[in-house]
């Protein structure tokens, strides 16, 4: 019977999202409430709400969410409203590019924006060779953490700003001019409420991105509650308990916010055009695209001058005291592909990315099938399941798996100091898992379900019409939800770090991790921009795949 | 191009890069040295050896290959090596330890690299073998260097190198601020150092809670020594994550100065220009070891001997010292680390790499008190240094600079550099720390003293005014 085989599959698939991710985390959760000693305690907790630092952590790590949030919302929507009302040469070059901020590697990213922010680094030097005086970037400010943070995570905001600007209805906009309104109080009175669900679905997911992250306020020096548990787990807190409640606390808050964001945003059809509504953007001529490509052009330059360090330093012979490398070379590029510390890593990734890339194909296809097309019970439970891999920390879930391999226990042999190679590869799978579920579920949306009704009709089984009618009509967004996860996966960096302990099992950014803190950080950078490379590359193509529809990804 | 023509293109794409990517059979490539000179394999029926360590490639690699061929030379077969990389000191520690959990042995030989303090866990747990090592290697290793005992009475470590603590600097960035060269730890603690130096974090760090208990024991006593400590984090612009990136941090400008190991400020001036210099603290350093062990339960007892008698011989303590391609040195990397015999000082005098200096001169009459080192390292600086200055950033910040502003007057002083009352003496302070393994004391401690230091810091801004 149809409905028995659906739950099987739903069955098989919640099996998955259990043991892959609910279990990790719950084991990590527990961690919270139980002492060294092996009894139930809640003196965890205690020390997170009696002591004041910590309490303090949270609130700045609320306070940059909102910030972030705010800031990347008042960046982005002008830029997107910019896009979708004019047509002028380059669009779409600069909507790819538009992404660019989103695919600064770890680690040497940071180190680049460390070495090239320093009070006399190259930055100030430039500012003071043009008289000005130097700014204080790294100061541990909470102004630079949002700033740097708005111009990481503002595409996010401009996909979906774009997504939802497309699925307006323009018979909307002329009606209202058409009753004598002007442009911005169209904009105001229309355009906004319509397009508001998506930018807050949206706003939601860099709201708990912002939330959450870590990398930024590490390098800046500035304490959010994610910083503080990093820095317990690294002090050796493996084991302490405090530390375990505050992992405890964060994915409270996230779990509660994202699952708030959902509730309140995320219902309705995904944000992307599927309902062919003419295009009513306007040619706009030399003097315009020039203004357009300024205004683009110089905040897209804004948030990459850390990938510009990067990629100097991959080609820069020595780089210590002036304002642009003393020479160039492509020996660290060479090197990465010569060293085996550097080709064995990449080797290693490729096969971990590929293979959980295969297992997200499957498993997003099955969950985006149930949620879209069938009436399974708790079928909306699967979906948020599978969209909480990401509000939670990464270290969250790395830790959880070290737990679950723990020394002594029945599935050691799958842990970090004998062959992670498995556990990599679910881990790495289970935190994609979210873009191929959104992927899929938003390409079922738009393709209607009489084709496939009509295919069973003429005889066909289940299984084959989704093959033969369904698959082909979603492909592109298989295609994109598989190929953003594979680079995704290749620059994971928190299972790669806490999982892989043995040399030979090194990922790439383990191995960038690692070159990061020598000297002449080159070799690590010639792998971050390759990294840089390879997810420019992913990024263009899903979006020529997918287009607008590219919003539908990045959102609750 | 037409949607459906385009998604297949697009399509092949991506399978062309998930073909390359499954195919993985792109063979790894065998860990092998560089292409100048490069390191054969041994052939299999040589004898093993299996070793862990935090040392980097490069000693590993210079120690592989002058041990190969001297084992070559003087018993007449090649060793294979097994380097078993499981990351930092304290990973290696926390790895071994666990496989003697269930077992007599941990399939390891030889532990090379790691403090002093890793090696003593160890030891304290009957993990480590005497090494029972020749009688004239033994006689030519210092007992103790500056108080510091350089090797395990009962024979279960020995330094295999030393290292010191000393202040790194950019020449650079001091000029442009006018400053003068830092050259003692109270130079750290100076007005115009203010937001001009960087120090690590204690609780993220074990090099940098020796270096703080280091500044802690160059001072007269326990109580000065700790308000010398909160005037240099107050002097702190960050406080970093780790040891090197304090170096990372003076090298690149952000800074002006602030504390390294040797080894880390050698490397560095030596990749990268004359703007770096290093300063050892005259009179008050410490020279510590850099242990060697043999592992109970080594499955591979005769060849780890020779090894680490190798390593504590002349020929083996010259890799760490000499410039790579001279006689006796290494092949192709400068190590720029401290050797631990006097003789190889005296007799390779002039040969050393430049940096380098002689621990024996440098060491004065400074005497470390191991004993209290020991607790507090392990104890009491990182919790009390979260407590005083990383938990309470922004107060220190202003409560120093109101002292600073007032010309440093000597009661404002006091009251800015107060203990609390648990840790108001060293013998209080010693006994406190001791209570400190228990987590709920633990945590109990730690919010009262960032209570206790946030209070203070608001009562210095009140007295002066501010």
């Amino acid at each position: 019977m149809r409905q028995r085989r659906h739950y099987i599959l739903a069955g098989l698939c919640a099996a998955y999202v259990a043991v892959a991710f609910a279990l990790p985390v719950g084991l990590s959760v527990v961690r919270g409430f139980v002492d060294a000693q092996g009894r139930w305690t809640l003196a965890g907790l205690e020390h997170f709400f009696s002591y004041p630092p910590l309490a303090d952590s949270m609130l700045n790590a609320l306070k940059v969410a909102v910030a972030t949030t705010v800031g990347a919302m008042a960046l982005a929507l002008p830029l997107a409203v910019l896009a979708d009302r004019y047509r002028f040469a380059g669009r779409g070059v600069i909507s790819a590019l538009i992404l660019v901020p989103l695919i600064l590697p770890p680690f040497v990213g940071a180190v680049a924006m460390r070495k090239l922010l320093a009070l006399g680094g190259p930055v100030n030097q430039a500012f003071a060779w043009l008289g000005l005086g130097p700014v204080d970037f790294l100061g541990g400010g909470f102004a630079a953490v949002v700033i740097l943070e708005v111009l990481h995570l503002y595409p996010i905001m401009y996909l979906n700003a774009s997504a939802a600007l497309a699925n307006v209805d323009p018979a909307m906009t002329e009606a209202a001019r058409n009753l004598g309104a002007g442009r911005w109080r169209t904009f105001r009175r229309v355009t906004l409420p319509l397009i508001r669900p998506g930018l807050f679905a949206g706003g939601t997911l860099v709201f708990v991105w912002s939330f959450t992250e870590m990398g930024t306020p590490l390098v800046i020096g500035y304490d959010v509650l994610a910083t503080k548990i990093y820095k317990h787990l690294m002090a050796g807190g493996e084991g302490r308990v405090e530390t375990f409640a505050m992992v405890v606390v964060m994915l409270v808050s996230a779990a509660a916010l994202y699952a708030t964001g959902k509730l309140l945003f995320g219902r309705g059809a995904a944000a992307g055009g599927g309902r062919g509504t003419a295009s009513t953007a306007r040619r706009v001529g030399p003097l315009g695209t020039a203004l357009i490509w300024t205004v683009f052009g110089a905040v897209t330059l804004l948030a990459v001058f850390p990938h510009v360090g990067v990629v100097l330093w991959s080609v820069a012979t020595e780089w210590t005291g002036t304002i642009l490398p003393e020479g160039y070379t492509l020996a660290h590029f060479r090197e990465v592909f010569e060293k085996a510390q550097t080709w064995n890593s990449i080797v290693n990734s490729l096969r971990y990315a590929s293979a959980a890339t295969a297992i997200d194909v499957l498993v997003g296809l099955a969950i985006a099938y149930l949620v879209v097309r069938t009436r399974v019970r708790g079928r909306t439970l699967l979906d948020t399941a599978a969209m909480l891999p990401l509000a939670v920390p990464g270290l969250v879930i790395a830790m959880g798996y070290v737990a679950l391999t723990a020394r002594g226990g029945p599935l050691e042999f799958l842990g970090p100091g004998k062959d992670p190679t498995a556990i990599l590869i679910i881990a790495y799978s289970v935190r994609r898992l979210p873009y191929m579920v959104r992927a899929v579920s938003a390409g079922l949306q738009q393709t209607p379900v009489v084709l496939e009704e009509a295919a069973r009709n003429l005889g066909a089984s289940p299984l084959r019409s989704v093959w033969r009618i369904t698959v082909p009509l979603v492909a592109a967004n298989i295609l994109a939800g598989a190929i953003l996860a594979f680079s995704f996966a290749m620059l994971e960096v928190s299972d790669s770090l806490v999982l892989a302990q043995t040399r030979d099992a090194y990922p790439i950014t383990k191995v960038i991790y690692e070159l990061s803190s020598q000297a002449h950080p080159g070799r690590a950078a010639a792998m971050g921009a390759l990294g840089m490379a390879l997810l420019t590359c992913t990024l263009v193509v899903t979006n020529l795949l997918l287009g607008k529809r590219l919003g539908a990804m990045f959102r609750v | 191009m037409q949607g459906t023509a385009r998604t297949v293109l697009l399509g092949l794409v991506a399978a062309g890069l998930f073909a390359l990517a499954a195919a993985g059979g792109c063979s790894k490539k065998a860990e092998e040295a560089d292409e100048a000179a490069p390191l054969p394999s041994a052939p299999p029926e040589s004898p093993e050896l299996v070793l862990v360590s935090p040392h980097n490639r490069e000693i590993e690699e210079e120690f592989e290959r002058a041990f190969r061929l001297w084992h070559q030379r003087n018993h007449g077969s090649d060793v294979r090596f097994d380097w078993r990389d499981v990351g930092g000191t304290t990973t290696c520690t926390d790895f071994l330890i666990s496989q003697y959990a269930r077992s007599e042995s941990s399939g390891v030989d030889v532990y090379f690299g790691g403090g002093a303090p890793d090696h003593r866990r160890l030891a304290g747990r009957g993990l480590l073998l005497p090494a029972r090592l020749p009688e004239e290697v033994l006689r030519s290793l210092p007992e103790t260097i500056g108080g510091i005992r350089q090797y395990d009475p009962r024979g279960r470590w020995h330094g295999a190198a030393v290292s010191c603590f000393g202040i790194f600097y950019n020449k650079r960035m001091l000029a442009m601020w006018k400053l003068r060269a830092p050259k003692t730890w109270d130079d750290l603690a100076r007005p115009e150092m203010f937001q001009r130096i960087a120090a690590a974090d204690a609780t993220q760090s074990g090099s940098a809670r020796a270096a703080y208990e280091m500044i802690l024991q160059s001072a007269a006593d326990w109580p000065t020594g700790w308000r010398k400590l909160l005037m240099i984090w107050g002097n702190c612009r960050r406080f970093t994550d780790g040891a090197s990136d304090v170096v990372n941090d003076v090298t690149s400008g952000d800074v002006a100065a602030g504390a390294a190991i040797d080894f880390y400020a050698y490397k560095r001036m030596a990749g990268g220009g004359g703007d770096l210099g290093f300063a050892i603290v005259p009179g008050t350093t410490a020279f510590t070891p850099d242990p060697i062990s043999l592992m109970k339960g080594a499955p591979h007892e005769t060849v780890a001997r020779r090894f680490m008698a190798f390593v504590l011989s002349v020929e083996g303590q010259q890799l760490w010292c000499l410039p790579p391609g001279v006689e006796g040195g290494p092949a192709r990397h400068a190590l720029y680390r401290q050797p631990i015999r006097p003789d190889v000082y005296r007799d390779q005098a002039g040969r050393m790499l430049d940096v380098l200096v002689d621990p024996f001169e440098h060491v004065g009459s400074f005497q470390y008190d191991e004993q209290a080192a020991s607790v507090r390292i392990g104890r009491l600086i990182a919790p009390l240094m979260q407590a005083a200055a990383l938990d309470n950033k922004e107060s220190l910040r202003r409560a120093w600079k109101a002292v600073l502003d007032a010309g440093r007057p000597k009661a404002l002083l006091g009251r800015f550099g107060a203990l609390p009352p648990d840790l108001a003496d060293e013998q209080k302070a010693l006994a406190t720390a001791r209570t400190l393994s228990d987590t709920a004391a633990r945590l109990a401690a730690l919010r009262r003293w960032q209570a206790f230091f946030a209070r203070q810091y608001e009562g210095v801004l009140e007295s002066a005014g501010r």
